[in-house]
């Protein structure tokens, strides 16, 4: 067993690209599903029968097909260029469970709140913008936080359709050198790296408790 | 006649609508140069399934010491428990089925069969989930149960086995079964270390037969009827359970 | 200044308020006592539309409440205290306060500061406007309730069980302020289990079953002569653990 962790430093223009790439697919992928899953998630929580069947149908098709099967669809079935696909499909993908998690923030904000605020006279924007939407972006940072880190393990995927992702650098070092091991091993560490980022980034926008503004 | 009355007609009419262009659709494709491969595609999907139900038994094998030195070790082996599930479940699924691939040849000291690495990446997937789960699990227990077992005269051993256990179990059913549905939506990666799964399965038919609508609508369909059929399983037994893999 | 005309509500099958009359005049203080389910928080959530009535109209200081496009003015009129307080916990006791008057009323922010510092003062803790609604008792927090209600300066005070999810030794605290109020001439209705309270300052009570009003009338005669059996029979369970 000879471990040479020195090619890590031969290909690291390599995996430097390949971690700029996943930061910038991550951080497109992050936005666009946060767009895309809050508006479903308001809607779903419309008193409407019809509303709450077609957002409830655009979570479940969403949620019962893996990753990579949109990705492919996407890319070889709909033809559009490799990282269109991997934008979209990353989008619509982690989009289907923050709507999920939009509509239960939503929904656990005691109707008591909206009662007190519509008595003493506000209107329905109002209710939303000074009583609702502080409340629900409190209470959903926490599943929002696991949310955009699932942004960033699903777009490993998109290597698989060969995006130079940091996946995909992996595969390139461990094809030229046989030395997956390292390669993959190096990888992990920057994953997991970048996931605690995402979580450190989110904690310290959070407004913790509701004793401090 | 209600809002909700129209709108309920509104949607089933909307239904009924796709259906039918889907069907009319559907009806076109190239089924007769697919209709050979359907054994193939259907032991694809048996594989997969295998994959996914294996490697959640081995996973629960290990998630369940993994979960219990997680609940009840001493300190360092607490961060220890935590540090190992937290860093597995922060890596990509695929980076999981690289590195245990390129991994367990040195490990065991032979070639391993991509088959197996695959089982081995998605049971160290299961594991770091299940251990969650079955925190979440033991945690559910109120602590009243635990008060009352205590002071009824049974010691710690037995108030684990007797009365945390049975209700932990219960409580877990659900997300134990979630956690099978994503792991099946997982199996679909291994596709990258070349093992024969359903998702590979699917595309190298469409390399071998021109008919890429129909197939994708047999991926499509094999997926999201698996895990739609048993997430509406779950929920009919506990239907205020949100299943959020 | 309230008056109730054939009203009726349905919840599904349930005909939650069937056949309401009821005037209250300005000034009064109206207690609505009644077993659950007898509709008299429904009736009281109907004077400021927070539920909406199936037929028949109710009146509030000449504005019909079915149909009128203003509700939010209506209900900037119309104070209204709840069981469960629902003060807002993103916001400090004087936000709390200061919020609706800034927002629908366009006050300036000082003026409504300092409004806000002399109704908490006027029930009892001033020294709480920069703390949040999680730091307090429940007794405080219902005050601020009370407090962030008056705000608005309205004509009608509503309360909803105001003191039904309090521990027993705030009670009091919370009806002191209530009968301030109603000394100081607030229109009130109120629903509620405390019959001192209504003793002291109710000008009539009222009690619902099954969605309809029984019987009122002023304390000293309701308490001592209910005329109905079913009156007799709730004064029976509810006056005897005093």
């Amino acid at each position: 067993m000879s471990l040479d962790w020195s090619i890590l430093w031969q290909f690291r223009d390599a995996l430097l690209s390949g971690l700029l790439t996943t930061l910038w697919i991550s951080a497109v992928g992050i936005i666009g599903s946060t767009l895309i899953g809050v508006s479903v998630g308001c809607l779903a929580t419309v008193p409407s029968p019809l509303l709450r069947r077609i957002t409830g149908a655009y979570v479940e098709l969403l949620r019962n097909l893996p990753m990579i099967v949109k990705l492919f669809f996407l890319y070889f079935i709909a033809g559009l260029p490799a990282v269109a696909s991997a934008l979209l499909a990353l989008s619509l993908h982690q989009s289907a469970y923050i709507a999920d998690v939009t509509k239960a923030g939503i929904r656990s904000i005691a109707r008591g709140q909206i009662d007190a605020a519509l008595s003493l006279g506000h209107s329905w924007t109002q209710v939303f913008r000074y009583v609702l939407l502080p409340q629900v972006l409190r209470v959903v940072m926490p599943p929002m936080t696991t949310q955009y880190v699932a942004v960033v393990k699903n777009s490993a995927v998109v290597a698989l359709i060969s995006v130079q992702d940091l996946t995909f650098e992996t595969q390139q070092i461990n094809v030229e050198t046989f030395r997956g091991f390292e390669a993959a091993t190096a990888t992990t560490v920057l994953y997991i790296l970048i996931a605690m980022a995402v979580i450190g980034t989110m904690t310290w926008l959070q407004p913790l408790r509701f004793d401090r503004r | 006649m209600s809002s909700e009355r129209v709108q309920t007609m509104l949607w089933w009419c909307g239904v009924a609508l796709v259906c039918a262009f889907a069907a009319e659709s559907a009806w076109h494709l190239e089924w007769a140069a697919v209709a050979p491969s359907w054994l193939f595609l259907l032991t694809a999907l048996g594989r997969s399934w295998l994959l996914a139900v294996v490697a959640i038994g081995v996973g629960i094998v290990v998630a369940f010491p993994l979960a219990v030195l997680r609940v009840y070790g001493p300190a360092g082996v607490r961060h220890a428990a935590v540090t190992l599930i937290e860093a597995v479940r922060a890596t990509p699924e695929l980076m999981v089925i690289f590195w245990v691939y390129f991994t367990l040849p040195y490990l065991i000291g032979t070639q391993v069969s991509a088959w197996n690495a695959a089982l081995g990446s998605l049971s160290v997937i299961a594991a770091a989930y299940l251990a969650e789960v079955i925190r979440a699990g033991l945690y559910s227990v109120p602590v009243g149960q635990i008060e009352a077992a205590r002071s009824s005269g049974l010691n710690a051993y037995q108030v684990f086995r007797f009365i945390v256990l049975p209700q932990a179990l219960r409580n877990m059913l659900p997300a134990l079964i979630a956690q099978l549905v994503a792991l099946f939506k997982t199996t679909s990666l291994v596709y990258a270390i070349g093992v024969m799964d359903f998702f590979r399965a699917v595309n190298v038919t469409k390399n071998a037969v021109f008919a890429p609508y129909a197939l994708y609508l047999i991926l499509g369909a094999g997926y999201f009827v698996s895990c739609f059929a048993i997430t509406r399983v779950v929920r009919w037994f506990d239907p205020r359970y949100q299943l959020l893999e | 200044m309230i008056e109730f005309r054939h009203v009726h509500k349905h919840f599904g099958a349930l005909h939650v308020l069937n056949d309401i009359d009821l005037r209250i005049e300005a000034g009064e203080v109206v207690v609505i006592c009644g077993p659950s389910g007898s509709g008299k928080s429904t009736l009281l959530r109907c004077i400021n539309r927070l539920e909406q009535i199936d037929s028949g109209d109710i009146v509030v200081d000449g504005i019909s409440v079915a149909t009128t496009r203003e509700i939010t003015r209506l209900r900037a009129e119309v104070g209204m205290v709840f069981q469960r307080f629902n003060l807002y916990p993103h916001l400090s006791v004087l936000d709390n306060l200061t919020l609706a008057p800034l927002k629908v009323r366009g006050v300036a922010r000082a003026k409504a500061a300092s409004t806000a510092m002399e109704l908490l003062t006027r029930v009892g803790i001033p020294e709480k406007a920069a703390a949040w609604p999680a730091q307090l008792s429940g007794g405080q927090q219902q005050r601020v309730a009370i407090a962030r209600a008056l705000a608005m300066q309205p004509k009608i005070m509503l309360f909803d069980e105001p003191t039904s999810a309090l521990d027993p030794e705030m009670i009091q605290e919370v009806l002191e302020v209530m009968i301030m109020l109603a000394k100081d001439g607030m229109t009130m209705v109120v629903v509620t289990h405390e019959m001192g309270f209504a003793r002291r300052v109710a000008d009539r009570v009222v009690f619902m079953d099954d969605g309809r009003i029984v019987e009122q009338g002023a304390p000293e005669v309701f308490f001592t002569q209910a005329k109905d059996a079913r009156t007799q029979a709730f004064l029976g369970k509810i006056l005897s653990h005093v």
